[in-house]
């Protein structure tokens, strides 16, 4: 009886241990832009399309937002209610206040999840990511566009170099 | 009497033991100062070099050695080589361990030479353990005393080398000018920061982002100076690592601030 109990223990445990190379390993805490704080692992969307950008970001960024919308609607409405898009803040800086109205300047949904961090946090997720970042003089920040797909165990599917290419995701989602 | 003893003992095996482990002997302060970045951000469209104010810091005199970083992990247990997962480190993880255990390692003349294959994730994981911080880009560059001609030097030298060439131990290092050891000529080593190099996502090469303006600051490649090979093949391959990725010749040293 025991040995059964710790072998249905350890199933269950494997069945539910995230996969050695998920993102959902980090226990990183964000703040999302109503307040609430999440680690990532806590995402629901059977995909998830993650983008570093930050609010006061003055081209780059609503580029980027421009085209994940055009992936956004590239998508049949079926593969569209797997899609959520993971947006995080490259600037420590920024506040939930800050994230709620660029939310709301560009038009998102509720599948829209914005997220602030710590220094440490951005720094790890960027690295994990293969994105580049530097905080400029004057405050503003050079980064690349690129963007992650990941499926709904925090694995990258894909990374696009440019957001540009965001488009191209969409032959990945099943 | 007795107290005598033990004071000579704990003299001596702090002599002995003092390259390694995170006592205050070994760090070494670095003033600090303004610097011109080897490469330009290029912000606000200006291509003319700015100069950036580092705060004064400390720096680890030495590289992370191998048994500096087995201790770590001792008490560390999610960093060891059948532990670490795939999110954080290549398969070559450690790989120059194989075969020794723990308690071997200890004993191995290999724990006196400074880690290697270990990624930016350890290094980061065993700096932060450390009550510090890998230093970024511009505090190893200035700890590096980099621009120093004699410095370029060493880095020329040792890039000319072939690569067989064998890593010295941590006791056979010398100091530069500001104290340091090693910390030319010996490894690469991780900065806080390595994936801070806009080379290649450069406005240029993304043809949909024609305006530098667009690109929120902008890729740079204005360099300081632009005949300084052993800066452009630094920051060549910082740009090209992976915060997993690990390299027989890639370790690091922590530092932090004052």
């Amino acid at each position: 009886m025991i040995i059964k109990t710790v072998i249905t223990f350890l199933f269950l445990t494997n069945l539910f241990a995230l996969p050695s190379d998920s993102l959902y390993n980090f226990e990183h805490k964000w703040i999302s832009q109503d307040g609430e704080v999440v680690e990532l692992k806590k995402v629901t969307g059977k995909y998830n399309v993650l983008a570093l950008i930050y609010t006061s970001c003055p081209a780059a960024c609503p580029l980027m937002i421009s085209d994940l919308k055009i992936l956004d609607s590239k998508l049949s409405k079926a593969l569209r209610q797997k899609v959520e898009y993971l947006l995080i803040s490259i600037d420590p800086t920024d506040t939930p206040e800050n994230l709620k109205k660029f939310h709301e300047k560009f038009f998102l949904n509720k599948r829209w999840k914005f997220f602030k961090g710590d220094e440490n946090s951005i720094r790890e997720l960027a690295a994990a990511t293969g994105y580049k970042y530097k905080k400029n003089q004057d405050g503003s920040y050079s980064h690349s566009t690129n963007v992650t797909l990941l499926n709904k165990d925090g694995q990258i599917v894909k990374t696009v170099e440019f957001s540009s290419e965001a488009k191209n995701l969409k032959s990945f989602i099943k | 009497m007795k107290l005598k003893y033990y004071f000579l003992l704990f003299i001596l095996a702090t002599f002995v033991t003092g390259k390694t482990g995170f006592t205050s002997d070994n760090w070494v302060l670095i003033p600090g100062k303004k610097i011109t970045p080897f490469l330009n951000d290029n912000s606000n469209g200006s291509s003319n070099s700015k100069e950036v104010e580092v705060k004064s810091f400390k720096i680890a005199k030495y590289a992370t050695s191998n048994l500096d970083f087995n201790n770590f992990i001792k008490n560390n247990s999610k960093w060891m080589k059948k532990n670490i997962l795939k999110l954080f480190a290549d398969d070559n993880y450690l790989q120059h361990w194989q075969g020794l255990n723990f308690g071997q390692l200890e004993k191995h003349p290999e724990n006196d030479y400074p880690v290697v294959n270990v990624s930016w994730f350890a290094a980061n994981a065993f700096c932060s353990d450390q009550g510090g911080r890998l230093p970024t880009t511009l505090e190893w560059e200035l700890a590096a005393d980099s621009e120093n001609q004699t410095s370029i030097k060493i880095i020329m030298d040792w890039y000319a080398k072939t690569s067989n060439v064998m890593i010295p131990t941590i006791s056979e290092l010398r100091p530069n000018e500001l104290g340091v050891f090693g910390i030319n000529g010996v490894i690469w080593e991780w900065v806080e920061d390595f994936n801070s190099v806009m080379i290649t996502t450069d406005s240029r090469n993304n043809p949909d982002n024609k305006v530098t303006g667009l690109f929120c600051g902008g890729g740079s490649l204005n360099a300081k100076d632009s005949s300084n090979y052993a800066a452009f093949m630094r920051f060549a391959f910082r740009n090209s690592l992976d915060g997993r990725y690990t390299n027989g010749l890639l370790g690091f040293r922590c530092a932090k601030d004052i």
